[in-house]
Protein backbone atom coordinates (compact mmCIF):
# COMPACT_ATOMS: atom_id res chain seq x y z
CA UNK A 1 0.00 0.00 0.00
CA UNK A 2 1.61 3.13 -0.94
CA UNK A 3 1.30 6.97 1.41
CA UNK A 4 -1.25 8.22 -1.31
CA UNK A 5 -3.10 4.86 -0.25
CA UNK A 6 -2.75 4.73 3.29
CA UNK A 7 -3.80 8.90 3.29
CA UNK A 8 -6.50 8.11 1.72
CA UNK A 9 -7.99 5.08 4.01
CA UNK A 10 -6.89 7.69 7.20
CA UNK A 11 -9.15 10.23 5.55
CA UNK A 12 -11.86 7.81 6.21
CA UNK A 13 -11.25 6.57 9.31
CA UNK A 14 -11.09 9.56 10.65
CA UNK A 15 -14.15 11.01 8.56
CA UNK A 16 -15.86 8.31 10.54
CA UNK A 17 -14.51 8.69 14.14
CA UNK A 18 -15.30 12.49 13.55
CA UNK A 19 -18.78 12.13 12.66
CA UNK A 20 -17.62 14.92 9.77
CA UNK A 21 -16.89 14.34 6.52
CA UNK A 22 -12.98 15.13 4.98
CA UNK A 23 -12.94 16.20 1.61
CA UNK A 24 -9.27 16.27 1.55
CA UNK A 25 -6.07 15.65 4.55
CA UNK A 26 -2.69 17.10 4.65
CA UNK A 27 0.13 15.10 6.22
CA UNK A 28 0.53 18.56 8.19
CA UNK A 29 -2.49 18.52 10.08
CA UNK A 30 -2.16 18.16 13.56
CA UNK A 31 -4.36 15.27 15.17
CA UNK A 32 -4.84 17.34 18.31
CA UNK A 33 -5.18 20.43 17.69
CA UNK A 34 -6.24 20.63 14.12
CA UNK A 35 -8.80 17.96 14.22
CA UNK A 36 -9.70 17.53 18.25
CA UNK A 37 -8.65 14.16 18.57
CA UNK A 38 -7.17 12.95 21.45
CA UNK A 39 -4.62 9.79 22.02
CA UNK A 40 -7.40 7.10 22.78
CA UNK A 41 -9.50 8.05 19.69
CA UNK A 42 -6.41 7.82 17.57
CA UNK A 43 -5.61 4.38 18.85
CA UNK A 44 -9.29 3.35 18.15
CA UNK A 45 -8.85 5.16 14.76
CA UNK A 46 -5.61 2.54 14.66
CA UNK A 47 -7.51 -0.07 15.68
CA UNK A 48 -10.12 0.47 13.15
CA UNK A 49 -7.68 0.22 10.60
CA UNK A 50 -6.60 -3.19 11.95
CA UNK A 51 -10.27 -4.11 10.52
CA UNK A 52 -10.33 -2.72 7.38
CA UNK A 53 -7.08 -2.48 5.68
CA UNK A 54 -5.53 -5.28 7.14
CA UNK A 55 -3.04 -3.14 9.76
CA UNK A 56 -1.41 -4.69 12.42
CA UNK A 57 -0.30 -2.33 15.31
CA UNK A 58 2.75 -2.60 16.95
CA UNK A 59 2.09 -1.34 20.67
CA UNK A 60 5.83 -1.17 21.54
CA UNK A 61 6.16 0.97 18.55
CA UNK A 62 3.32 3.37 20.01
CA UNK A 63 4.89 6.76 21.32
CA UNK A 64 4.01 10.37 21.76
CA UNK A 65 5.20 10.62 18.17
CA UNK A 66 3.09 8.91 16.53
CA UNK A 67 -0.17 11.45 17.47
CA UNK A 68 1.57 14.16 15.90
CA UNK A 69 0.05 14.99 12.26
CA UNK A 70 -1.72 13.03 9.41
CA UNK A 71 2.07 12.67 8.51
CA UNK A 72 3.45 10.69 11.40
CA UNK A 73 0.25 8.93 11.57
CA UNK A 74 0.94 7.73 8.06
CA UNK A 75 4.38 7.20 8.59
CA UNK A 76 3.51 4.84 11.49
CA UNK A 77 1.23 2.75 9.32
CA UNK A 78 3.70 2.49 6.69
CA UNK A 79 6.25 1.13 8.59
CA UNK A 80 3.79 -1.57 9.81
CA UNK A 81 2.69 -2.45 6.38
CA UNK A 82 6.36 -2.50 5.91
CA UNK A 83 7.53 -4.84 8.52
CA UNK A 84 4.54 -7.23 8.07
CA UNK A 85 6.32 -7.52 4.18
CA UNK A 86 9.42 -8.86 5.76
CA UNK B 1 16.35 13.14 60.85
CA UNK B 2 16.36 10.17 58.24
CA UNK B 3 12.62 9.31 57.17
CA UNK B 4 11.72 5.82 55.89
CA UNK B 5 9.38 3.05 54.81
CA UNK B 6 9.44 0.01 55.54
CA UNK B 7 9.04 -3.10 53.04
CA UNK B 8 5.66 -2.86 51.83
CA UNK B 9 2.87 -5.49 52.22
CA UNK B 10 0.38 -6.54 49.82
CA UNK B 11 -3.05 -8.27 50.14
CA UNK B 12 -4.79 -9.56 46.97
CA UNK B 13 -7.97 -11.16 46.81
CA UNK B 14 -8.57 -15.30 45.71
CA UNK B 15 -9.64 -14.47 42.59
CA UNK B 16 -9.02 -12.18 39.11
CA UNK B 17 -11.69 -11.14 36.63
CA UNK B 18 -11.00 -10.31 32.53
CA UNK B 19 -10.87 -6.97 31.80
CA UNK B 20 -12.46 -7.59 28.55
CA UNK B 21 -15.68 -9.22 30.79
CA UNK B 22 -15.74 -6.03 32.84
CA UNK B 23 -15.88 -3.79 30.04
CA UNK B 24 -18.15 -5.79 28.06
CA UNK B 25 -20.67 -5.19 31.41
CA UNK B 26 -19.31 -1.45 30.91
CA UNK B 27 -21.55 -1.36 27.65
CA UNK B 28 -17.57 -0.93 25.55
CA UNK B 29 -17.70 -1.54 22.11
CA UNK B 30 -15.19 -3.66 20.46
CA UNK B 31 -12.37 -1.76 19.25
CA UNK B 32 -12.16 -0.55 23.24
CA UNK B 33 -12.04 -3.31 24.56
CA UNK B 34 -9.04 -4.77 21.94
CA UNK B 35 -7.79 -1.62 23.08
CA UNK B 36 -7.35 -1.91 26.48
CA UNK B 37 -5.94 -5.40 25.85
CA UNK B 38 -3.57 -4.95 23.15
CA UNK B 39 -2.30 -1.20 23.23
CA UNK B 40 -2.84 -0.83 27.38
CA UNK B 41 -1.87 -4.18 28.04
CA UNK B 42 -4.86 -4.75 30.83
CA UNK B 43 -5.69 -8.32 30.67
CA UNK B 44 -6.86 -9.34 34.63
CA UNK B 45 -8.14 -6.91 37.74
CA UNK B 46 -8.27 -8.36 40.94
CA UNK B 47 -11.94 -9.03 42.41
CA UNK B 48 -13.12 -10.18 45.51
CA UNK B 49 -14.60 -13.42 45.41
CA UNK B 50 -18.20 -14.62 46.94
CA UNK B 51 -17.23 -14.05 51.26
CA UNK B 52 -14.55 -11.89 50.86
CA UNK B 53 -14.09 -8.62 52.14
CA UNK B 54 -11.72 -5.65 50.96
CA UNK B 55 -11.55 -4.78 55.12
CA UNK B 56 -10.27 -8.54 55.58
CA UNK B 57 -7.63 -7.37 52.71
CA UNK B 58 -6.84 -4.26 54.34
CA UNK B 59 -6.53 -5.51 57.82
CA UNK B 60 -4.18 -8.54 56.97
CA UNK B 61 -2.02 -5.92 54.55
CA UNK B 62 -1.75 -3.34 57.85
CA UNK B 63 -0.71 -6.04 60.02
CA UNK B 64 2.07 -7.36 57.34
CA UNK B 65 3.20 -4.15 57.42
CA UNK B 66 3.47 -3.48 61.31
CA UNK B 67 5.49 -6.43 61.66
CA UNK B 68 4.87 -7.17 64.78
CA UNK B 69 4.93 -3.45 66.17
CA UNK B 70 2.38 -0.90 66.66
CA UNK B 71 1.92 2.59 65.18
CA UNK B 72 0.36 5.71 66.64
CA UNK B 73 -1.67 7.10 63.95
CA UNK B 74 -2.97 5.47 61.11
CA UNK B 75 -3.61 7.37 57.40
CA UNK B 76 -5.73 5.37 54.71
CA UNK B 77 -5.62 6.49 51.26
CA UNK B 78 -8.49 5.60 49.41
CA UNK B 79 -10.20 6.59 46.20
CA UNK B 80 -13.72 5.44 46.34
CA UNK B 81 -15.92 6.91 49.72
CA UNK B 82 -15.86 2.92 50.71
CA UNK B 83 -15.10 3.38 54.03
CA UNK B 84 -18.68 5.52 54.60
CA UNK B 85 -20.44 3.76 52.51
CA UNK B 86 -20.02 -0.01 52.17
CA UNK B 87 -17.44 -0.61 54.91
CA UNK B 88 -20.08 1.39 57.25
CA UNK B 89 -19.39 3.98 60.16
CA UNK B 90 -17.64 1.76 62.56
CA UNK B 91 -14.55 0.92 59.82
CA UNK B 92 -12.31 2.71 61.36
CA UNK B 93 -12.63 1.51 65.14
CA UNK B 94 -13.01 -1.78 64.17
CA UNK B 95 -9.90 -1.98 61.90
CA UNK B 96 -7.90 -0.25 64.70
CA UNK B 97 -8.90 -2.86 66.90
CA UNK B 98 -7.68 -5.62 64.27
CA UNK B 99 -4.51 -4.15 64.15
CA UNK B 100 -4.16 -3.90 67.52
CA UNK B 101 -3.68 -0.07 67.60
CA UNK B 102 -7.12 0.68 69.37
CA UNK B 103 -5.50 4.13 71.40
CA UNK B 104 -4.02 5.25 67.71
CA UNK B 105 -5.46 8.29 66.22
CA UNK B 106 -6.89 6.70 62.29
CA UNK B 107 -8.11 9.54 59.25
CA UNK B 108 -8.83 8.49 56.14
CA UNK B 109 -7.97 10.77 52.74
CA UNK B 110 -9.69 10.38 49.43
CA UNK B 111 -10.06 14.23 48.33
CA UNK B 112 -7.04 13.09 45.79
CA UNK B 113 -8.30 10.30 44.90
CA UNK B 114 -5.52 8.05 43.69
CA UNK B 115 -3.29 9.92 44.73
CA UNK B 116 -4.36 9.83 48.39
CA UNK B 117 -2.21 6.87 49.42
CA UNK B 118 1.52 8.32 48.42
CA UNK B 119 0.06 11.79 49.99
CA UNK B 120 -0.71 10.12 53.01
CA UNK B 121 3.08 8.68 52.48
CA UNK B 122 4.04 12.42 52.09
CA UNK B 123 1.88 13.53 55.04
CA UNK B 124 3.09 10.83 57.29
CA UNK B 125 6.39 12.55 56.43
CA UNK B 126 5.60 15.35 58.09
CA UNK B 127 3.47 14.19 61.04
CA UNK B 128 6.74 12.25 61.94
CA UNK B 129 9.12 15.73 61.38
CA UNK B 130 6.61 17.85 63.21
CA UNK B 131 7.86 19.45 66.54
CA UNK B 132 7.72 17.53 69.49
CA UNK B 133 7.44 14.29 67.82
CA UNK B 134 8.53 11.05 69.57
CA UNK B 135 11.72 9.36 67.85
CA UNK B 136 9.98 5.55 68.05
CA UNK B 137 6.41 7.35 66.37
CA UNK B 138 5.59 5.34 63.33
CA UNK B 139 2.49 6.08 60.85
CA UNK B 140 0.89 2.80 59.05
CA UNK B 141 0.01 3.96 55.53
CA UNK B 142 -2.97 1.69 54.41
CA UNK B 143 -4.23 2.18 50.65
CA UNK B 144 -6.96 0.47 48.46
CA UNK B 145 -10.63 0.37 47.36
CA UNK B 146 -13.00 -2.36 46.23
CA UNK B 147 -13.71 -1.47 42.56
CA UNK B 148 -15.46 -4.21 42.12
CA UNK B 149 -18.33 -2.58 44.45
CA UNK B 150 -19.91 -1.70 41.36
CA UNK B 151 -18.72 -1.36 37.40
CA UNK B 152 -19.23 2.36 37.27
CA UNK B 153 -16.39 2.65 39.91
CA UNK B 154 -13.90 0.76 38.44
CA UNK B 155 -13.79 1.65 34.80
CA UNK B 156 -12.73 5.18 33.89
CA UNK B 157 -13.51 5.45 30.22
CA UNK B 158 -10.62 5.32 27.36
CA UNK B 159 -8.31 4.91 30.45
CA UNK B 160 -8.49 1.91 32.61
CA UNK B 161 -10.25 -0.39 34.92
CA UNK B 162 -9.39 -0.55 38.64
CA UNK B 163 -9.56 -3.53 40.81
CA UNK B 164 -9.37 -5.07 44.70
CA UNK B 165 -6.68 -5.04 47.03
CA UNK B 166 -4.84 -3.66 49.93
CA UNK B 167 -1.12 -2.03 50.62
CA UNK B 168 0.27 -0.91 54.03
CA UNK B 169 3.62 0.38 54.62
CA UNK B 170 4.87 1.59 58.05
CA UNK B 171 6.52 5.69 57.84
CA UNK B 172 9.10 5.85 60.76
CA UNK B 173 12.14 7.40 61.60
CA UNK B 174 15.68 5.66 61.76
CA UNK B 175 16.75 2.95 59.70
CA UNK B 176 14.26 1.59 56.85
CA UNK B 177 14.09 -0.52 53.82
CA UNK B 178 13.59 2.94 51.91
CA UNK B 179 15.06 6.18 52.83
CA UNK B 180 12.33 8.75 51.77
CA UNK B 181 14.49 11.42 49.92
CA UNK B 182 12.01 13.67 48.39
CA UNK B 183 8.76 14.32 47.28
CA UNK B 184 6.48 16.56 44.72
CA UNK B 185 2.79 17.16 44.23
CA UNK B 186 0.45 18.77 41.67
CA UNK B 187 -3.06 20.18 40.75
CA UNK B 188 -4.90 20.74 37.97
CA UNK B 189 -8.66 21.59 38.94
CA UNK B 190 -9.55 22.38 35.40
CA UNK B 191 -10.21 18.44 35.33
CA UNK B 192 -12.21 18.77 39.18
CA UNK B 193 -15.27 17.40 37.62
CA UNK B 194 -13.64 13.93 38.01
CA UNK B 195 -15.43 11.17 36.16
CA UNK B 196 -18.09 13.53 35.06
CA UNK B 197 -16.49 16.04 33.05
CA UNK B 198 -17.27 16.40 29.57
CA UNK B 199 -15.41 14.68 26.28
CA UNK B 200 -13.84 18.44 25.57
CA UNK B 201 -12.61 18.13 28.82
CA UNK B 202 -11.63 14.52 29.03
CA UNK B 203 -9.62 14.88 25.38
CA UNK B 204 -7.49 17.84 26.77
CA UNK B 205 -6.96 15.76 30.44
CA UNK B 206 -5.71 12.76 27.80
CA UNK B 207 -3.18 15.15 26.18
CA UNK B 208 -1.98 17.09 29.07
CA UNK B 209 -1.89 14.77 31.96
CA UNK B 210 1.26 12.65 31.04
CA UNK B 211 3.47 16.44 30.81
CA UNK B 212 2.32 17.18 34.50
CA UNK B 213 3.38 13.61 35.52
CA UNK B 214 6.27 14.26 33.70
CA UNK B 215 6.96 17.76 35.67
CA UNK B 216 6.15 16.75 39.34
CA UNK B 217 8.80 13.91 38.93
CA UNK B 218 10.98 15.90 37.56
CA UNK B 219 10.85 18.16 40.32
CA UNK B 220 10.54 15.77 43.48
CA UNK B 221 13.65 14.09 40.95
CA UNK B 222 15.24 17.39 41.07
CA UNK B 223 14.90 17.85 44.81
CA UNK B 224 16.30 14.72 45.74
CA UNK B 225 19.67 15.93 43.56
CA UNK B 226 19.06 13.43 40.85
CA UNK B 227 18.23 14.03 37.22
CA UNK B 228 15.07 12.38 36.13
CA UNK B 229 16.57 10.31 33.49
CA UNK B 230 19.16 8.98 36.24
CA UNK B 231 16.60 7.57 38.60
CA UNK B 232 17.07 4.02 38.78
CA UNK B 233 13.42 2.70 38.55
CA UNK B 234 10.29 4.20 38.19
CA UNK B 235 7.19 2.20 40.33
CA UNK B 236 4.20 3.61 38.23
CA UNK B 237 0.39 4.25 38.54
CA UNK B 238 -0.71 0.98 36.51
CA UNK B 239 -3.03 2.34 34.74
CA UNK B 240 -1.82 1.43 31.19
CA UNK B 241 1.11 0.66 29.20
CA UNK B 242 0.54 3.58 26.75
CA UNK B 243 0.40 6.37 29.35
CA UNK B 244 3.83 5.38 30.35
CA UNK B 245 5.29 4.88 26.67
CA UNK B 246 4.80 8.80 26.55
CA UNK B 247 6.17 9.36 29.86
CA UNK B 248 9.18 7.43 28.57
CA UNK B 249 9.80 9.63 25.38
CA UNK B 250 8.85 13.01 27.41
CA UNK B 251 10.95 12.52 30.32
CA UNK B 252 14.08 10.81 29.06
CA UNK B 253 13.52 7.57 31.78
CA UNK B 254 14.37 4.59 29.51
CA UNK B 255 11.10 2.56 29.10
CA UNK B 256 12.89 -0.71 30.94
CA UNK B 257 13.32 1.19 33.88
CA UNK B 258 9.37 1.62 34.39
CA UNK B 259 8.25 -1.29 35.98
CA UNK B 260 5.43 -2.64 33.98
CA UNK B 261 5.54 -5.98 35.17
CA UNK B 262 1.99 -5.87 36.78
CA UNK B 263 0.03 -4.79 34.32
CA UNK B 264 -1.22 -7.27 32.65
CA UNK B 265 -2.17 -9.82 35.93
CA UNK B 266 -2.98 -7.49 37.96
CA UNK B 267 -3.40 -3.75 36.32
CA UNK B 268 -4.72 -0.65 38.07
CA UNK B 269 -6.06 -0.77 41.78
CA UNK B 270 -6.16 2.84 43.08
CA UNK B 271 -3.92 4.06 44.94
CA UNK B 272 -2.08 1.25 45.52
CA UNK B 273 -0.14 0.87 41.74
CA UNK B 274 3.52 2.42 43.00
CA UNK B 275 3.65 0.08 46.43
CA UNK B 276 2.48 -2.55 44.85
CA UNK B 277 4.95 -2.22 42.16
CA UNK B 278 7.91 -1.39 44.56
CA UNK B 279 7.09 -4.73 46.31
CA UNK B 280 6.70 -6.66 43.28
CA UNK B 281 10.64 -5.12 41.94
CA UNK B 282 12.05 -5.76 45.62
CA UNK B 283 10.62 -9.48 46.13
CA UNK B 284 12.04 -10.55 42.54
CA UNK B 285 15.17 -9.36 43.59
CA UNK B 286 15.65 -6.29 41.25
CA UNK B 287 16.37 -3.73 43.43
CA UNK B 288 19.91 -2.94 45.03
CA UNK B 289 20.78 -0.94 47.62
CA UNK B 290 21.99 2.73 47.15
CA UNK B 291 19.13 2.93 43.95
CA UNK B 292 16.60 5.27 43.87
CA UNK B 293 12.99 4.84 43.35
CA UNK B 294 10.22 6.99 41.68
CA UNK B 295 6.93 6.44 43.49
CA UNK B 296 4.28 7.62 40.69
CA UNK B 297 0.46 8.26 41.69
CA UNK B 298 -2.13 10.13 39.07
CA UNK B 299 -5.86 10.98 40.90
CA UNK B 300 -8.82 12.45 38.88
CA UNK B 301 -9.08 15.63 39.71
CA UNK B 302 -7.07 16.18 38.62
CA UNK B 303 -3.86 15.48 41.37
CA UNK B 304 -0.58 14.07 40.85
CA UNK B 305 1.76 12.50 43.79
CA UNK B 306 5.32 11.09 43.63
CA UNK B 307 8.33 10.34 46.34
CA UNK B 308 11.39 9.26 45.49
CA UNK B 309 13.06 6.82 48.02
CA UNK B 310 16.30 5.22 47.95
CA UNK B 311 16.66 1.41 48.28
CA UNK B 312 18.65 0.63 51.97
CA UNK B 313 19.82 -2.79 52.52
CA UNK B 314 17.95 -3.82 55.91
CA UNK B 315 20.30 -7.65 55.97
CA UNK B 316 16.71 -9.09 55.30
CA UNK B 317 18.00 -10.67 52.44
CA UNK B 318 21.04 -12.00 54.18
CA UNK B 319 18.61 -13.68 56.76
CA UNK B 320 16.67 -14.57 54.41
CA UNK B 321 19.54 -16.68 52.38
CA UNK B 322 20.52 -18.12 56.24
CA UNK B 323 17.22 -18.85 57.13
CA UNK B 324 16.38 -20.80 54.16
Amino acid sequence: MNRTDIIEHLRIALSAVLNKEFPAITAELRLFEDLALDSTSVIELLMSLEDTIGLEIDPDDLGPEVFRTVGTLSDYVESGFAKAAV
Amino acid sequence: MTIGLSRVAVRLPGRSEPVDDILARAGCGTLERRMFAKVYGLRASPTLAPGERMEDLLAEAGLAALDGGTASLVLYGHTLLMAEGDLGDDFPGRLRARLGLGGGRFYGMSHVNCASVLRCVEYARRYLRRPGAGRDERVLVLGGDQGSVNDGARYIPGTTVSGDAAVGVVVHTGRARYRYVAGAGARDARFHRNMRMTADEVALFNRVCSEQVVDTVRRAAEAAGTPVDRIDWVMPHLSNRMFWRTFSAQSGVPRERICLDLMAERGHNFGGDALMALEHADRTGLLRPGQRCALVAIGQGAYTQAAIVEVVDDGADEEEERGG
